[in-house]
């Protein structure tokens, strides 16, 4: 994965994750939209082949970074419950 | 509510599971993860040294390609993350040959691999038919890959997943029965002074019951419940498909929030 920061400010920002896809992005987007603190989580994939998704966050004035890690700790939880079972 | 899985039936090819109390992104997800990011062995490059047989070099290599391979993914590195930068060497890739001649039929099993213990997982598929004065001399290398990349790395051939529904069913029913006859699932039974649920799985939400009932007395609610139906292709154990899934997917997180932090 790769990550960049295209415009960031207080409340928003947009990102660029090369090589990932609706795998993660659908479930980060929903983990996203569950946070009070969240207005808008959005990803977008501009080209099926090229693989360069675009997500956009924008807060009720948080840090949008720190939202993000929020929800990808969410998602790390969740997954380890249901490891712990099969 | 916590996430739950419980395993309702298993068999080696076969499983089916129910995923309770987790959203629709995340069952999604989990089955994308089975079927397009958990990697395993597959042929991806054929040297043909002699072939007289009635096929193509070209239609050979897609057969081969298609053979499921036992996988042991602590032995073997992705080539692109592998120390020998993607050259191929001995902890990424392994090689298949074969030496035969006609008349006979070649069955994977006539494989001789580099090491025992990854073979071909099913004995007995015919790859082609050899006859009299024909010979085939190839050796087949396998190397890890995602189901992303080419279907012929997915560890999973069927993997879906359908909502388990709620179905309630009201004071107002009649007990007219049209709702039974019109099930094509056989899910609803006449028990006592109302209709009730008999086999709740099998219901596929056609939602036939409520069209046909003229008292509004059925219900169809959907759930956080998930029936997982996942069948493999030998290549890798059942359980470890679903582990190794979930695995990638916290993985995916874990290294977002890296990025994250060394960002801010």
């Amino acid at each position: 994965m790769e990550v960049k920061i295209v415009e960031i400010g207080d409340d928003f920002v947009k990102l660029v994750l090369r090589g990932e896809g609706h795998t993660y992005l659908n479930l980060l987007q929903h983990y996203l939209l569950e946070d009070e603190d969240v207005i808008v989580a959005r990803y977008n994939i501009p080209h099926p082949l090229v693989g360069e998704p675009h997500l956009y966050v924008r807060t009720k004035g948080k840090n949008p970074l720190e939202v993000i890690r929020r929800a990808n700790e969410k998602i790390v939880e969740a997954c380890n419950t249901l490891i712990e079972q099969i | 509510m916590k996430p739950k899985i419980e395993i309702l039936e298993e068999s080696d090819f076969k499983i089916r599971f129910i995923l309770k109390n987790v959203s629709p992104a995340l069952a999604n997800s989990f089955r994308r993860a089975m079927k397009a990011e958990v990697p395993t062995l597959a042929v991806d490059y054929v040297d043909f040294y002699v072939n007289s047989s009635y096929l193509y070099d070209e239609i050979l290599a897609h057969r081969l390609g298609m053979l499921p391979i036992k996988t042991d993914l602590e032995k073997f590195n992705m080539q692109n993350e592998c120390v020998c930068g993607g050259e191929g060497c001995p902890n990424c890739q392994i090689s298949f040959r074969l030496n035969v001649e006609g008349p006979k039929v070649v069955y994977s099993e006539d494989f001789i691999s580099d090491d025992p213990e990854i073979v071909f997982a099913i004995d007995n598929i015919p790859v082609l038919e050899l006859f009299e004065g024909q010979q085939l001399m190839l050796e087949a290398v396998a190397r890890l890959g995602t189901g992303r990349e080419h279907a012929k790395f997915q560890p999973v051939s069927v993997c879906a997943y359908k909502i388990i529904p709620e179905i309630e069913i009201t004071e107002d029913c009649t007990l007219c029965k049209d709702c039974i006859e019109a099930c094509p699932r056989d899910v609803l039974e006449a028990g006592g002074d109302k209709i009730a649920v008999k086999d709740v799985l099998n219901c596929s939400l056609c939602m036939e019951c409520i069209k046909v009932c003229e008292q509004n007395a059925i219900k169809v609610n959907e759930t956080n419940n998930f029936l997982f139906t996942v069948e493999a292709t030998g290549a890798l154990p059942l359980r470890v498909v679903m582990r190794k899934a979930l695995e990638i997917l916290r993985s995916k997180a874990e290294e977002m929030n890296k990025i994250i932090e060394e960002i801010q």
